[in-house]
């Protein structure tokens, strides 16, 4: 890298090929910047799609509903339930969902149904908050439930969480995939546009191995044109990554329970800047093999 | 201190030794068939031959810019068939070579074409500068020295392929007809700087049809003909005169060099 430094900071030449003429290969920036962007785009899919089964998990990870049906809701069964379930060792918590709960529940359904409270066969709930999940407690929740109040069902939302998580580890997997394919088409593009320069410059690579020049010399040259060239792309890519992420931001913010939350935290942010840089990396680095393996195909 | 040219160069007991040499490019015939010769340190030859009979080939032999198909080239004491692309890269940096076409670098000034086998052989940029400054001045072209090639004239860019090929003083210096495009009385200037080269210790391979110089200048000449090389010294008794051509032979008569 200070190779890198050392022949930029020659003054009266950028480069002993010249590469800086326009000849076609400029699209390299608008590539770089794209690629970038697209990596970006599918770093916010992991990252919200982490946020979210984060908050699935938190809130129901941790805990079971118990529904009792409203032909059976007694206060007395209820309160026999809820001092059985407190007795279970690993049990933090269990109360009956309150009915104001329970209408905020059902309200983006049903609208307020305060005034029809007491005509709907609304189902009782206890929540239980068990202090870590595990088959044992599980089964000892199902069974003082069982005894108690035959008719209620215990809800542990092992099936539909399990399935929620499925969806999302496999969502999670496809992104990160594409963020693969991704850095995949950056180095065959790369690689392909150090070779089509090697080849409209051959006789000045020619000439300057007649003078000695190694092979690691002239990489070096396409090695620093490529990283300049990626660094713009980049910084682009990078600008209109940030540009998104506030959009999608701001519309989140204004519409919420629409699009998912992805609020970042400093690492995150962090992150959409050294995923784009790596890129570039993997620029140079195809960069590199590329000429070195053309290089190596010259006398 | 640094060691003249000269001085360095008699530490190299051997500057070129072909041993058998063959090449041919692809499946095609060969174009250079069992050359061998030798070239001592200090030495001057000048390269005649018709067109077509190999001296180009030789020529990118000789600066190392291709191996043989067969035969071995030994070039400062190594034998350049078993060196690996770096070892061969740092031998290089030890020929300067003029071509014919003066292939500069269109896109670079004078000076950084003058500059550049310098850059490659690591020198820092001070030493770079009054160098290239000072033997731009030498060879009248100082004041032009920020002009990029395609704005030159033909004299004037072959002066600057001739600085280029000597500024790293090197060991060897071959030239492809350097005074193609100049007139005779700076051509034979040019044969004065290259002898003066030449006493300084680089050994010297100049391909030439110019018969004034042939003529004028007594120094052993390597004649090709259709891929086969024969060795000819003005100076010494010629052995074998059937296959020594008069130079009106390859230099007139529409045969090239």
């Amino acid at each position: 890298m200070s190779r890198i430094f050392a022949l930029s900071s020659r003054k009266n030449v950028g480069y002993d090929v010249p590469l800086h003429l326009k000849l076609g290969t400029e699209f390299l920036v608008l590539l770089i910047t794209l690629m970038s962007f697209l990596s970006i785009l599918a770093l916010i899919g992991v990252v919200s799609l982490g946020h979210m089964t984060k908050s699935w998990t938190s809130g129901l990870e941790n805990s079971i509903t118990i529904e009792i049906p409203a032909a059976n809701i007694s206060e007395d069964n209820i309160k026999s339930l809820l001092e059985g379930l407190r007795k279970i060792d690993g049990v933090q918590q269990a109360q009956r969902l309150s009915q104001k709960d329970m209408q905020d529940m059902l309200s983006p359904w049903l609208g307020d149904v305060s005034g029809l409270w007491d005509d709907l066969p609304v189902p009782a709930l206890i929540t239980v908050n068990i202090r870590e999940r595990s088959t044992l407690i599980t089964s000892e929740i199902t069974a003082t439930t069982r005894r108690l109040l035959p008719d209620a069902n215990v809800d542990a939302h092992e099936e539909w969480l399990h399935d929620l998580l499925k969806l999302a580890n496999g969502l999670r997997l496809l992104s990160f995939s594409v963020f693969c394919l991704i850095m995949l088409v950056t180095a065959a593009v790369v690689g392909g546009a150090v070779r089509s320069r090697m080849a409209i410059h051959h006789r000045e690579l020619e000439l300057l191995h007649i003078m000695g020049a190694s092979d690691s010399y002239i990489t070096h040259q396409f090695v620093r044109y490529i990283f300049v060239q990626s660094l713009k792309g980049v910084c682009i890519g990078i600008l209109l990554g940030f540009a998104t992420i506030g959009t999608f931001g701001l519309l989140s913010h204004k519409n919420p329970g629409t699009l998912p939350d992805i609020s970042l935290s400093g690492s995150e942010w962090g992150l959409f800047v050294v995923v784009p840089l790596l890129l570039s990396l993997i620029g140079v680095w195809a960069a590199r093999i590329t000429a070195l393996r053309v290089l190596r195909e010259m006398p | 201190m640094l060691l003249s040219r000269f001085e360095q160069a008699r530490f190299v007991v051997l500057m070129i030794k072909f041993e058998h040499v063959g090449l041919r490019y692809g499946i095609g015939p060969e174009v250079l068939s069992d050359v061998s010769f030798t070239l001592s340190p200090g030495s001057f030859h000048f390269l005649c031959g018709p067109s077509g009979a190999g001296k180009t080939s030789l020529m990118s032999l000789l600066y190392l810019g291709r191996r043989p198909t067969r035969g071995s080239i030994h070039a400062f004491d190594k034998n350049t068939n078993v060196l690996d692309r770096s070892e061969l890269a740092r031998l290089r940096q030890n020929i300067g070579v003029i071509f014919q076409d003066f292939r500069l670098l269109p896109h670079m000034s004078a000076f950084e074409n003058v500059a550049l086998p310098l850059r490659i052989n690591g020198l820092n940029e001070k030493k770079i500068k009054s160098h290239v400054e000072e033997l731009l001045d030498w060879v009248g072209l100082g004041d032009c020295m920020h002009r990029l090639p395609p704005t030159m004239s033909g004299g004037q860019q072959q002066r600057i392929a001739i600085a280029r090929a000597v500024i790293a003083n090197p060991k060897l210096l071959l030239a492809d007809e350097p005074t193609g495009n100049l007139d005779d009385e700076i051509g034979m200037k040019l044969m004065g700087l290259f002898e003066q080269l030449n006493k300084m210790g680089t050994t010297i391979v100049i391909a030439t049809h110019s018969l004034q110089i042939l003529e004028r200048l007594p120094h052993p000449r390597l004649i090709l003909e259709a891929g086969n090389l024969h060795v000819f010294d003005p100076k010494t008794t010629v052995t074998d005169p059937v296959t020594i051509p008069s130079p009106q032979t390859y230099v007139e008569g529409g045969l090239d060099v």
